[in-house]
């Protein structure tokens, strides 16, 4: 039931098409009630001699026009129904993308990747096969025992039909079990494909080990005890899935046996003809299917809710950074300042930044320096407004930043994050990503800053080359000076550096830290950096150390006072001497 | 990738490795299908021969009713042994394919692995295979079974009337022929479904990677109007192939046999016109046509399906194509005493990038010797050399004088013992990461590896011991602990070359006091190999080698090389540098 609660806007909005669908799907099963009828009428009417050449025409002429009449029919429903299906699978993939792109890193904490991922491709294709094949086989059971049953009872004998259905429910009973037999033997064999997977996975990852230790037979006699197990779990299975057809047989044959034997007492009898009981007959096989699509039905309907409750979930789920209720209109970011602001991540216990202070001017430029693990880009993140932070902690231009509309704040913000995130577009795709329409003049210009010409340059296909996933066709250096460069062309207010010449060389980065001084004189820039030389020239700097300030000051008052900052700074000096 | 045929001739060899067995079954299912259409020609006897005359007895047609019912059950019998053994056989010749794959992963070279993706060569052990899997099972339970029934109703049909039989004979070529419409059209379709569906699939993926960048450059709306064009194109696609599908396939096939069924009719009516006929022929006549579109549906179903698993077969054999060195027993193999010898060395990955240039140096019994240097100067690959992971392009490698290229792989491995950087640990026990799959080492050697390089204090100190389980590649255990439990497995194996690959990763000072300790134990009376990254762990070492980008820069002891005052000792004073800073900045 909880699928069509949880997709009601849904059928509301398809109703029609799904009425149409039925009744011509019941149209449909109640002409094919017709053949079997003439069949038994044309056998008696020969019987009784009464059979002319005109009537036979007749009928025959009949039969042909209506399987015509059925072809168009069959097209007509399927067509009908099953676009259905594809509609509620499109619908669902846009709902939820569209939902994605609302939510912040903690949602996507919450729900891993893969959870995603299964949800898009086989919970909305469950959703789809319920929408479409699941109403089908509800239809054709419905339907599909009634109108046989109608036909039996009114045209022939309801006596006939009582009995020939002795066997029938065990049908259901039997399908049932063993539907269920296979579910559980099948979810075991699953269960020990999967240890097979592991199994290789490990002889894989672990192929140094086991080659140094010279443990390779050994190895294959393991993997030889998982596919083992594999192939037994799967024999059991089998032995339930063999049983599926001939118990279904079995059953039907026996309806027909009581049919046959039972029909034969009543055409002597004389309470039926010898024709009632061929058509009789074939309407009996004509029940085999909506008896198994009964068993799918359930089966379909207990995938489809489930997925549906899973996807309801997340489309219900709200994006944890929302805009205030006040929001202020700031004209430009005068100021950066955050005042005791401290911080945790969502489902952690320990502050990842504490008490921490400080303010920036525009035009100003800030260096965050500290080990790995310190906050430096948890600070940042600040800005990005990725989280949901206490009121009254972090402003601009004097205003709280909750007051400012989240709209507002990203059109100031120009973003590098630590991984530098590319798309499996082109380069000019990817530099030209916050800005569609940017002339070729500013893409060069930006490329210039980011010091990535003479890389475009050298490239097959210049700025049409195609980076590939995560940008593998570009080296490390590279993929971050494309995402410099895509953050530069929107030439954005602050600019947000998240250690992101890590893997650029010192020379390089010089040259890029320089450009960008020049060109965004007046403009606001917050750099984090491993490399103390990235930050030496910023107007301040704070050192971090578990989520707080330690020290803060210029390079030179820093230098002066000693400490972390003037000892990794000597250290890197020396470091940078080995390289040469 | 392979042609089709090849890959269907090797298909077929496997299948024959059962051929006994898929005979059988092929018997057992004729016989199967012979009781099931014998059922219907009983219910023509008793229509016939019974019901048609004027006075009619009720036991002789219990008596044949008797005879349908035995013949339902020995078809359902039959038929049960026959769908069990033809799929049971499926799976038998899928594990023997997986068996071929592993063992031939197993000979295939190092190089392979380490520039392919673990997960792709996971997927095709498993995935692939079970693709495969796939195919043998329908193709047997639903091909060859629909095959063996529709000959099985021909052939009854003839039995009945030869004529008619004759023409229904013209339905085969009508289905063919809608078969294949349906399949040229409907692959089109199904294929730019699929490709759209990936594109999807791999756009979400990508978009939540990269989420942050999409809502800091504002892309949400265009990222969805992107997605859309997919979406759509799928969704037209899918409404063309439901359009195909509504008028082949099923549809197409059920008007067919009304049709047909209106040709019986005519058939036998004008007969009747003309003379007596039977009742019960004409039943079941139109009683066995109806079973023809059934495996003929089943049949349309397979040829579908059997794309993708022909893609996944062509990859499996690539696999099983490549070259491999066959494992030898080296049970036999001498200990050595452990002299080696690199004489003018040279190797590259990739040709022309030499990463080792001219390395010679040597190394007498039961002696140690570090490698030191950045990453990427060469320390690795000469491990790699070493372990014949890798053969070098020139120079020569000895063990006790004998060319190491003259020795298998496993009697070259066998009295060596490794210690990875990032210790491998399976999953399975601690006695099993100790011993691994080796017998010889029982309990006690186990516990006494462990104690040598103390380690059983904190193994003691788990929850079941020695039999505590290794879950997520040791996540639980930290990386010295692991480390050391590589170091009672190389101690365990008791080898006569010993090469150690120290770990990097934050170790506490406790931890690195216990490897150093633990190193000499494992170390003494072995040569020994160390790849050290901390100094301060090789002081005692006999040589030291100094690498950089290739060449062997510097050799010496400790004493000589800090004397020198070149490379090593700078490297030395930044390590040392290092620590004091760490004690420093924690206060």
């Amino acid at each position: 039931m909880s699928f069509v609660i949880k997709l009601k806007w849904f059928f509301k909005q398809r109703w029609k098409s799904y009425v149409v669908a039925i009744t011509i799907m019941t149209i449909v099963t109640l002409l094919t009630m017709i053949p079997p009828i003439m069949i038994g009428n044309i056998v008696d009417q020969i019987g009784e001699n009464k059979l002319t050449s005109e009537s036979l025409t007749k009928t025959v002429l009949l039969l042909l026009f209506l399987a015509i009449l059925l072809y168009i029919l069959v097209f007509t429903w399927i067509t009908t129904l099953f676009r259905n299906s594809a509609l509620v699978e499109s619908i669902l993939r846009k709902k939820l993308l569209t939902n994605l792109t609302k939510m912040t890193p903690g949602f996507f904490q919450r729900n891993t990747t893969g959870d995603l991922m299964a949800l898009a491709t086989n919970d909305v294709l469950a959703i789809g096969q319920t929408a479409g094949f699941g109403v089908m086989t509800l239809v054709n059971t419905i339907v599909g025992v009634s109108v046989v049953v109608i036909m039996m009872v009114s045209l022939i004998s309801y006596k006939l039909m009582l009995a020939a259905f002795i066997p029938l429910p065990f049908l259901a009973l039997v399908i049932n079990k063993l539907g269920k037999n296979v579910r559980v033997n099948f979810l075991e064999a699953q269960a020990s494909f999967g240890k097979m997977n592991d199994q290789a996975l490990e002889s894989i990852s672990g192929m140094r080990v086991i080659r140094s230790y010279v443990q390779e037979e050994n190895d294959i006699a393991a993997f030889d005890h998982v596919t083992t197990e594999v192939l037994n779990k799967n024999r059991k299975v089998a032995i339930f899935n063999a049983l599926f057809q001939p118990s279904i047989s079995l059953i039907v044959g026996l309806s027909v046996a009581i049919g046959i034997s039972y029909g034969s007492y009543l055409v002597i009898q004389n309470e039926i003809s010898l024709g009632d009981l061929i058509t009789f007959n074939i309407f009996l096989g004509m029940l085999i299917w909506p008896m198994i699509a009964f068993g799918e039905f359930i089966n379909v309907l207990q995938r489809g809710s489930a997925s549906a409750d899973r996807m309801d979930n997340i489309l219900s789920q709200q994006p944890d950074v929302k805009n205030g209720e006040v929001t202020t209109t700031v004209n430009a970011p005068l100021s950066i300042e955050m005042k005791n602001l401290t911080f945790h991540y969502p489902g952690s216990t320990a502050n990842s930044l504490e008490q921490v202070s400080f303010r920036l001017e525009r035009g100003q430029t800030l260096g965050i320096v500290g080990r790995t693990g310190s906050g430096k880009s948890t600070l940042l993140k600040q800005l990005l407004r990725q989280y949901p932070i206490d009121n009254e902690k972090l402003f601009i231009s004097d205003i709280p930043v909750e007051q400012i509309s989240l709209e507002q704040m990203k059109s100031w913000v120009s973003y590098v994050p630590q991984e530098h995130m590319l798309l499996s577009k082109t380069l000019k795709e990817n530099i030209k990503l916050g800005k569609p329409n940017a002339t070729q003049e500013e893409i060069d210009r930006a490329i210039k800053m980011a010091s990535f010409t003479k890389d475009v340059s050298r490239m097959a296909d210049g700025l049409e080359t195609v980076i590939g996933e995560q940008g593998v066709m570009l080296s490390g250096g590279q993929k971050q000076r494309v995402a410099i460069a895509r953050a530069l062309l929107l030439d954005a207010e602050i600019l947000i550096l998240d250690d992101s010449l890590s893997a650029v060389d010192a020379k390089t980065e010089n040259i890029i830290l320089h450009e960008i001084r020049n060109e965004r004189a007046g403009k606001t820039t917050l750099i984090t950096s491993h490399r103390l030389s990235a930050v030496s020239h910023a107007d301040w700097i704070l050192v971090m150390n578990e989520g707080r300030v330690i020290a803060e000051g210029t390079h030179e008052e820093l230098m002066f006072h000693g400490g972390w900052y003037k000892e990794q700074w000597e250290h890197q000096q020396m470091e940078a001497s080995l390289d040469d | 990738m392979e042609s089709k045929q090849n890959v269907s001739r090797r298909l077929f060899q496997y299948a024959l490795h059962y051929k006994f067995r898929i005979i059988a079954a092929l018997l057992i299912l004729c016989g199967a299908v012979g009781a099931e259409l014998g059922g219907p020609l009983i219910i023509q006897i008793i229509i016939d021969n019974h019901l048609s005359n004027e006075v009619i007895e009720i036991s002789p047609i219990l008596s044949l009713i008797g005879l349908y019912v035995g013949l339902l059950i020995t078809a359902s019998v039959l038929n049960f042994i026959q769908g069990y053994a033809l799929q049971t056989t499926a799976l038998r010749i899928i594990k023997n394919m997986r068996m071929d794959l592993m063992k031939h992963i197993q000979r295939i070279p190092i190089r392979y692995f380490d520039n392919t993706p673990i997960g792709q060569v996971v997927s095709r052990i498993a995935n692939d295979t079970e693709a495969i899997r796939d195919l043998f099972m329908s193709f047997m339970a639903t091909f060859v079974v629909s095959t063996v029934q529709l000959i099985g109703i021909y052939v009854f049909l003839f039995i009945l009337d030869f004529k008619l039989a004759f023409l229904c004979l013209l339905l085969l070529p009508v289905f063919a022929l809608i078969m294949y419409i349906h399949l040229k059209y409907s692959k089109v379709f199904i294929t730019i479904m699929r490709a759209r569906l990936s594109d999807m699939n791999a756009m979400i993926n990508e978009s939540i990677h990269v989420m942050p960048i999409i809502q800091a450059f504002k892309r949400e709306r265009l990222t969805v109007e992107e997605f859309e064009k997919l979406n759509q194109d799928r969704y037209k696609n899918q409404l063309k192939q439901f359009r195909v599908f509504a008028l082949s396939s099923r549809n197409a096939v059920g008007t067919i046999g009304r049709l047909v069924t209106a040709m019986v009719i005519w058939y036998f009516g004008s007969q009747s016109l003309e003379g007596a006929i039977q009742f019960g022929v004409f039943y079941v006549f139109i009683d066995y046509l109806g079973r023809i579109f059934q495996p003929i549906i089943g049949i349309f179903d397979q040829l579908t399906n059997a794309q993708r698993a022909f893609v996944s077969a062509g990859r499996v054999f690539t696999i099983l194509d490549m070259d491999g060195k066959e494992i030898s027993n080296a049970d036999q193999a001498p200990r050595p005493e452990g002299r080696v010898r690199f004489d003018d060395v040279t190797f590259a990955y990739k040709s022309g990038e030499n990463v080792l240039k001219n390395i010679s140096f040597e190394a007498q019994k039961g002696e140690t010797i570090a490698l030191v240097g950045h990453t990427g100067s060469g320390k690795s690959s000469i491990m790699n050399l070493l372990l014949g992971f890798y053969e070098q392009n020139e120079g020569k490698i000895t063990i006790d004088n004998v060319d190491v290229t003259k020795l298998s792989k496993q009697a070259l491995r066998k009295h060596m013992g490794i210690v990875l950087q990032d210790p491998f640990l399976f999953a399975g026990d601690i006695k099993f990461n100790v011993s691994l799959y080796n017998e010889e080492i029982d309990m006690n050697k186990v516990k006494d590896a462990l104690q040598k390089v103390g380690a059983s204090t904190f193994v003691e100190q788990l929850p079941k011991g020695y039999d505590e389980p290794v879950v997520e590649r040791g996540s639980t255990l930290s990386a010295g602990q692991r480390q050391l439990i590589s170091f009672a497995r190389a101690l365990a194996f008791d080898p006569a070359i010993l090469i150690l690959d120290e770990a990097t990763a934050s170790i506490d000072s406790e931890t690195e006091g216990l490897i150093q300790k633990a190193l000499k134990v494992v170390s003494e009376g072995r040569t020994t190999f160390v790849i050290a990254h901390r100094l301060s762990t090789i002081r005692d070492a006999d040589q030291i080698l100094v690498l950089h980008r290739g060449e062997i820069v510097e050799r010496g002891n400790h004493e000589e090389l800090m004397e020198l005052k070149g490379r090593y000792h700078k490297m030395y004073q930044l390590q040392k540098g290092e620590r004091t800073q760490k004690s420093t900045s924690i206060s």
